[in-house]
């Protein structure tokens, strides 16, 4: 007590009596979270304002004696009349390590009941995003742990990649199997020692939905042990809409935070549609002019200003990277629709789920043919490349093939065996909701794939042989499946000893 | 209905008799009539509305309110309007409040920029500053 | 037979007959009143040959190659006993090695099994302490975390009421004097400000 009292007075005798001034002006008319406010001449585009209780609102509209302010609190409380100050600075939230583990709000400040965010550095959630000479391509990969889309669509370290589908496809799941999946290896990583190990810390954006899904993601991460290398932004459902529209902002500065320093961050947008149409809202209170859909001119500009500040930056700028997993959440899978179009051109390649799929049992429910990553094989390890390369065109052509053998009785032996290898490996990349797989273990897999191993499996009986293939490896090859880590390629003798270990374990296994 | 033509038409009326001082207003009957006559009487209404509050904000800018705890002594009121009215072709109108709560200083307003050197501010600054 | 009968046929005229001539004369009548006929003779031994014949190629053969074939198998059956013997032998010393074999497989296998479990239960007891110890930590954090929210609270509670009561203290209390002061001062700030 006595330290506090000391505290103040030491503050009292430091202060120097002074003169402040201030723009103010005058609440003309408050509505859907917007205000009208008159005078604030001196106010900047984007900039914080004071309204009195402690609400904050930023400036979005500069007309000619006219400012339209979004509220980010709660806006019953204003009434017409009410002073608005301006504070001279541009939204901006806080950043660093002391994040990670938090739930926060969409200006940062901690909504988990942990007490308050010891931040010393805070960045506008506004950025103009790196340019052209600071970057370097995608080289690094960044493993999701679901074995369909790490052979197949891979994702580096900076890229954008899209998570686009129906509602209830499964796309949230893959988001928080990556979460869930850097955390594991980070955890191994960091135990491991090594010095050039990178990690990868995460965030999640939780925009427009309800409280209890959010709820049950930070309970699903907390279970994996992934709360402690993430960040939760949240703007729920209930929230106005200028929250849910700067909550990705806020988001993307944490983000930035963690490249601008070196390190690799991962964030996710869950979902941006919801984004857009509080943007959309927004614009209409504020009579922006309204174009297709009601979309006000520039919702071209809003995702592609967040997507274009993923990155990944050269050694001479630090070397860190910021990789973006955007969700888009289509209408009975219709991919160009207008939000749809416009964030697919600005990603560098989309995950495409499918509901059919998800229906039939194959989950996670990635549509082979539509989905793609143009960068992103760059950044795969030489050893996934081994096993993985031709899978997707196995699985197309398998598609296809399919679907003609439905019509016809007798087929040549060629495509009875490619029609077997594609139903095996469909069956190979089912997996469950928050189980990631290791790299190595994936090689493992793929490789028995490849190598013929499965073919004398019933179909049905895939999946079981999979995950018994899992744990013999993962119990009684430890150190096999580390050489293949730590090589990252698959030699003669990593192949032989790969070959005795399957048959070892074919002859233990019996399909049920 | 050319409303967005008649607020403009409103504001200039309005700076034109802020601008012109005691002549405008006497002036401003006849123009007034001449403008509304032949409109409807919502449009009338509203070119008011907006006359007003065109008028009422031109005031602002020309007025300085200074607020103190105490009535203040005139050399310190003279110096501060002489130190506003620098630059400025027609001279301010000076409004002076008293508010006690203020404690001691004064805080002054000229258009929609407030200058606050109160003793309550500066109290208030620092309880602001302590966290 | 026939042969001797022949000959004592032929034996008994000569000893009747004289001379050389009357010998084959003799003969034949010899056999003429045996009622040996030359045609007859030469057509049974024609029907002799021919029985013979047959017999040899219908009946004796197939029964001798009958007998060779039992013969024969009986043989090989002695063979194959004997095989069998040295083969039921041979698998057993196989078997007994098979199983000395899985033996140590297993021995192996449960070696490493249990070296991998302990291996495993290191693992995760040095996971659960480093846990225990991260669990512990967050807690002492959050601890800290919360004394820290209390004092801020309270620094900022404390600050509120000072600066309140000064206010009250510094309306009462402050002189003319001093607040014609204060007011020159702040207009003066004012001055410097614009």
């Amino acid at each position: 007590m006595s330290s506090i009292l000391e505290q103040i007075e030491k503050e009292i005798t430091a202060l120097k009596p002074g003169v402040s001034k201030t723009n103010t002006g005058v609440i003309t008319a408050v509505a859907d979270g917007v205000a009208k406010a008159e005078g604030l001449s001196q106010v900047m585009y984007n900039e914080m304002v004071e309204f009195p209780h402690g609400i904050t609102g930023i400036a979005l509209n500069l007309e000619e004696d006219e400012v339209g302010i979004v509220c980010l609190g709660d806006a019953n409380l204003l009434k017409q009349g009410d002073e608005v100050k301006t504070t001279g600075r541009l939204l901006s939230v806080p950043v660093g390590r002391v994040m990670l583990g938090r739930v926060v709000d969409a200006i940062g400040q901690p909504v988990d009941g942990k007490g308050p965010i010891d931040a010393t550095e805070h960045y506008p959630i506004e950025k103009i995003a790196p340019g052209i000479i600071p970057r370097k391509s995608v080289d690094q990969p960044l493993q999701t742990g679901i074995m369909a889309i790490d052979s197949m669509i891979p994702i580096g370290r900076g890229q954008r990649e899209l998570i686009i589908g129906d509602r209830q496809t499964g796309k949230t799941t893959i988001a928080i199997d990556t979460i869930i999946n850097q955390a594991k290896i980070n955890r191994q990583g960091l135990a491991s020692g090594d010095e050039s190990f990178r990690p990868v810390y995460s965030i999640y954006v939780a925009i427009g939905q309800k409280n209890s899904t959010i709820a049950r993601t930070i309970n699903a991460l907390e279970k994996a042990g992934a709360l402690e290398y993430t960040i939760i932004v949240v703007a729920a459902a209930a929230e106005n809409a200028a929250n849910l529209f700067l909550a990705p902002f806020a988001g993307t500065a944490m983000g930035e935070w963690f490249m601008q320093n070196g390190m690799d961050a991962l964030i996710i947008y869950d979902d941006l549609t919801k984004q857009a149409a509080a943007y959309r809202q927004i614009s209409l209170v504020l009579k922006r002019p309204a174009g297709r859909e009601a979309y006000p001119g520039d919702v071209f500009y809003l995702p592609s200003r967040l997507l274009e500040r993923s990155a990944r930056l050269n050694p001479d700028n630090g070397n860190g990277s910021l990789t973006a997993l955007p969700i888009i959440e289509t209408q009975a899978g219709d991919v160009a629709a207008y939000i749809p179009t416009n964030v697919i051109s600005i990603t560098d390649g989309q995950i495409f789920l499918e509901t059919d799929l998800f229906n039939q049992g194959i989950r996670p429910a990635v549509s082979v043919g539509l989905s793609v990553s143009r960068v992103g094989s760059a950044a795969q390890i030489k050893a996934t490349k081994q096993v993985a390369g031709r899978v997707k065109l196995e699985l197309a052509a398998y598609r296809e093939l399919a679907a003609f053998a439905q019509f016809g009785s007798d087929l040549d032996a060629r495509t009875r065996r490619q029609l077997d290898r594609g139903s095996r490996t469909v069956e190979l990349f089912k997996q469950p909701a928050y189980s990631p797989k290791a790299v190595e273990i994936q090689v493992a897999l793929l490789w028995a794939m490849q190598n013929d191993h499965f073919d004398d499996i019933e179909v049905e009986d895939i999946v079981s042989a999979a995950s018994s293939l899992e744990d013999y490896l993962s119990t009684g090859k430890q150190d096999l499946l580390g050489k293949i880590l730590s090589q990252k390629k698959l030699d003669e003798s990593i192949e032989a000893e790969l070959t005795e270990a399957v048959t070892a374990w074919r002859s233990t296994f019996k399909s049920a | 209905m050319a409303t967005s033509q008649d607020s403009k038409l409103a504001k200039r009326l309005a700076l034109l008799v802020v601008e012109a001082g005691e002549q405008g207003v006497a002036e401003l009957k006849p123009a007034l009539e001449k403008i509304l006559a032949g409109r409807s009487a919502k449009d009338r209404k509203a070119f008011l509305k907006d006359f007003h509050k065109a008028a009422v904000r031109e005031i602002q800018k020309e007025t300085l309110t200074v607020e103190s705890a105490q009535s203040l002594s005139p050399e310190v009121l003279s110096q501060l309007v002489i130190k506003f009215s620098e630059g400025r072709e027609r001279p301010l109108q000076v409004v002076q409040k008293t508010n006690p709560e203020l404690i001691a200083g004064m805080k002054v307003r000229l258009g929609d920029t407030v200058y606050d050197a109160s003793l309550a501010n500066n109290l208030q600054n620092l309880a602001n500053s302590i966290r | 037979m026939l042969d001797t009968i022949l000959l004592l046929a032929s034996s008994a005229p000569v000893h009747e007959s004289t001379g050389d001539t009357g010998l084959l004369a003799s003969f034949v009548e010899l056999l003429n009143n045996f009622g040996v006929e030359p045609k007859l003779i030469i057509a049974q031994i024609i029907n002799f040959i021919l029985v013979a014949f047959l017999l040899w190629k219908f009946a004796f053969k197939p029964v001798m190659a009958t007998l060779d074939e039992r013969q024969r198998k009986n043989s090989e059956g002695l063979q194959f006993a004997e095989e069998s013997k040295t083969q039921l032998e041979e698998t057993e010393k196989r078997q007994a090695e098979v199983l000395r074999e899985a033996n140590t497989k297993a021995q192996d296998i449960l070696h490493e099994a249990r070296d991998s479990a302990s291996e495993f239960e290191d693992k995760m007891k040095g996971e659960t302490a480093t846990q225990i110890e991260e669990m512990r930590k967050r807690a002492e954090d959050s601890n800290e975390l919360e004394r820290k929210k209390m004092l801020t609270e309270v620094r900022q509670e404390v600050a509120r009421l000072v600066v309140m009561t000064s206010g009250k203290v510094l309306q009462r209390e402050l002189g003319n004097d001093e607040k014609l002061r204060l007011d020159k001062a702040a207009a003066e700030e004012i001055s410097q400000l614009n």
